[in-house]
């Protein structure tokens, strides 16, 4: 379980911008804080996105990310960390999912963001359906995912 | 015993949770032989590797045990974040 991770599912668009300026409060001591924001994003194609829908499993899809987050923990030393990821639809344009972690250095919140990241892009119970204008198909994970999880090995 | 479903896996019952399922399955592999026949739009994804039982929240393997007082769902291979 992890000790300074906040973790957040939210089934309805969140504020980023707030969520940034809350994670900072009370951080004096850190030196560096790094943060990831991930949108839906457009497309200009005949058959555009229009919004992505997660399924997830409350219980389960939470501990998944306890998991990861519980892992960072143990390999930076973190002052504090908040990973806050959309479940249901997401329209093109709204955040998908906010990473922040506060450390004394620079190096240990942008190593442990980029490795939330990776983990949270491969590992976490959450199945993604694009939605087009015409059309929906769910979205199997990608080789370059597992690739970049295996920069952590 | 209730079954539950997440992802493509919904899609392709329809709805999120199957009541039906007979209460003498043993285990994964005898529920899940069973869906394949009863179900058949859902066998070829309940074939993949990736595909896995959860029971209580925690994925098990397939030869895992079942009772009838567990939370019992099938997951396709998760797309992530």
């Amino acid at each position: 379980m992890p000790r300074l991770t906040d973790i957040i599912l939210a089934d309805a668009p969140f504020d980023a911008d707030a969520a940034a300026a809350a994670f900072r409060k009370g951080l004096e001591t850190a030196g560096a804080i790094v943060s990831f924001l991930g949108q839906v994003s457009a497309e200009e194609t005949d058959n555009p996105v229009t919004g992505l829908f997660l399924d997830h499993m409350p219980g389960a899809t939470q501990a998944s990310i306890e998991k990861i987050a519980a892992q960072a923990e143990a390999r930076w030393p973190l002052l504090k960390a908040q990973i806050i990821h959309r479940v249901g639809t997401v329209e093109t344009g709204q955040p998908i999912v906010y990473v922040a972690c506060a450390a004394r250095h620079r190096r240990d919140a942008f190593e442990a963001a980029d490795y939330l990241m990776d983990f949270l892009k491969s590992d976490v119970l959450l199945w993604k359906k694009e939605i087009r204008t015409e059309g929906e198909n769910w979205i199997e994970p990608r080789g370059q995912d597992y690739d970049d999880k295996k920069r952590w090995d | 015993m209730q079954i539950s479903f997440f992802g493509r896996l919904a899609d392709l019952y329809g709805q999120r949770a199957f009541d039906s399922a007979p209460d003498d399955l043993h285990d994964g592999l005898a529920l899940r032989d069973w869906l394949s026949v009863t179900q058949p739009a859902m066998a070829d994804i309940l074939a993949q590797p990736g595909t896995r039982l959860v029971i209580n929240d925690e994925i098990v393997d397939w030869e895992t045990a079942l009772s009838v007082r567990d939370d019992i769902a099938i997951i396709p291979i998760v797309s992530g974040g």
